[in-house]
């Protein structure tokens, strides 16, 4: 194909956003917004660790944004959806290396760290994941 | 194929985004329902002309305003006088609620176009509807949707434009595709779908710009990982990004922008990763991404 472009390394080229640049970047917009809306939403927690008031609240106005419906995950995986079974084992194997070393693991029984994972799973599959790709493809578009 | 995205949040509710001439012309339309409401936007323009009952307009800061109505499905009916948008909102509960289709425009001062979105609503009042409002609001506001394309329009124009997206297409699907089992690419029209919208962006002859959420955080888990710093995978992934760039700009010269949607945030209290590291990380990920600097 002919060569209609630049030659050299594009610095620039990729950049970093975080919800917070997402949601929050626009000062008018942010003046406008009150916390109080998305109170209300609760956010399971099922690992200990440090959270931040502003990390919460991405996480809630994320929610209030795409959630999709709780019980849609469940029934596919119990329906043998091939791709929900899959995403729903992949995640839970990965969340099971992952909190390895977690206070919360140390010390339990194998059937107790995979009661963890898989529950750690559902909530990033069914929540946070599909959340994040909605509001991708919101973004696309900004 | 059974469908995950299903249900009732802002996001499930807008059907199309849209850009139009104050006169009523359609400019550009995306989402779902493009191809229908394209279709009746015949019939959706004239309700523009009118200036229904429910009409409330807001005014913004510097000039914008926003106004809200509703728009008549019952109005909008094809040769055979069947109703060309028949909508529903998805639910595992059996039947429908009854809906509205809504319209939220937003117009600027001295612009000669409106943006707006169609949203399907149920009837009966809506918990959080404030901020459902604010969301509506923030779409149309931070939304970039030009709508004339840059240059010309022969069909010289449109065959090189088309060439280009496809060989941009050809290098995002050699180069950096992840390929799952019975992935869509082709049979699901993966591929048709990714080169109309690279497309989209040769034609307004700017940068082809990609989204990738990635890179939430280094694992806790310290078998996995060397420390909290970013290490030479970190630097591998983003090389891998930044040559894509470089091989898309050197056949197109506004080139490409890969905006990395960092989604720490959205996971860190999931995996015991306290939110300093995650910042921390993300900070020196954002000033040693440049390409000069070498990882250990």
């Amino acid at each position: 194909m002919q060569r209609h472009g630049r030659d050299g390394p594009q610095t620039g080229a990729v950049e970093f956003l975080s919800l917070y640049d997402l949601f929050f970047a626009n000062q008018e917009l942010s003046r406008s917004f009150e916390e109080g809306w998305v109170a209300s939403i609760q956010l399971p927690h099922y690992v200990e660790t440090g959270r931040t008031h502003q990390a919460e609240l991405c996480r809630k106005v994320l929610m209030a944004f795409c959630q999709i419906d709780p019980e849609v995950l469940n029934s596919m995986i119990k329906g043998g959806d091939k791709a929900s079974l899959a995403l729903y084992r992949g995640f839970s194997r990965f969340m099971l290396e992952d909190l390895a070393e977690h206070p919360g693991c140390i010390g339990r029984s194998v059937s107790q760290r995979k009661k963890l994972s898989t529950k750690v799973a559902a909530e990033m599959i069914k929540v946070r994941a599909v959340c994040c790709l909605r509001r991708v493809e919101v973004c696309c578009l900004i | 194929m059974a469908n995950l995205n299903v249900g009732s949040s802002v996001y499930h509710e807008i059907q199309v985004i849209y850009t139009r001439s104050l006169d009523g012309d359609l400019l550009a339309i995306e989402g779902n329902r493009a191809p229908e409401v394209s279709r009746a936007w015949f019939h959706i323009r004239k309700q523009f002309e009118r200036e229904p009952q429910d009409r409330k307009k807001t005014e913004l800061s510097r000039g914008a305003g926003v106004q809200t109505f509703e728009i008549d499905t019952s109005q909008l009916k094809d040769s055979n006088d069947r109703i060309m948008l028949p909508f529903e909102i998805p639910s595992l509960q059996p039947g429908s609620e009854h809906v509205v289709l809504r319209a939220h425009e937003k117009h600027w001062p001295g612009e000669d176009r409106i943006i707006g979105i169609l949203s399907v609503i149920p009837s009966k009042p809506q918990e959080f509807i404030d901020f459902r409002n604010w969301a509506r609001l923030f779409v149309l506001s931070e939304t970039r949707f030009p709508p004339s394309k840059a240059g010309g329009n022969s069909s010289e124009d449109a065959a090189k434009a088309r060439d280009i997206a496809q060989h941009i297409t050809n290098l995002f699907d050699d180069s950096i595709r992840n390929i799952a089992p019975e992935d869509q690419w082709i049979s699901g029209g993966g591929r048709h779908y990714f080169e109309d919208r690279v497309l989209g962006f040769v034609e307004r002859k700017t940068a082809v710009e990609f989204c990738l959420p990635a890179f939430p955080c280094k694992s806790s888990n310290r078998q996995k990982t060397s420390g909290i710093h970013p290490d030479r995978a970190e630097k591998i992934a983003l090389d891998v990004l930044y040559s894509f760039a470089d091989s898309v700009a050197a056949v197109y010269e506004p080139g490409a922008k890969i905006w990395i949607i960092s989604d720490g945030h959205v996971f860190s209290d999931c995996s015991k990763l306290p939110l300093a590291w995650l910042i921390f990380s993300n900070c020196i990920l954002t000033t040693k991404h440049s390409r000069s600097l070498t990882f250990l």
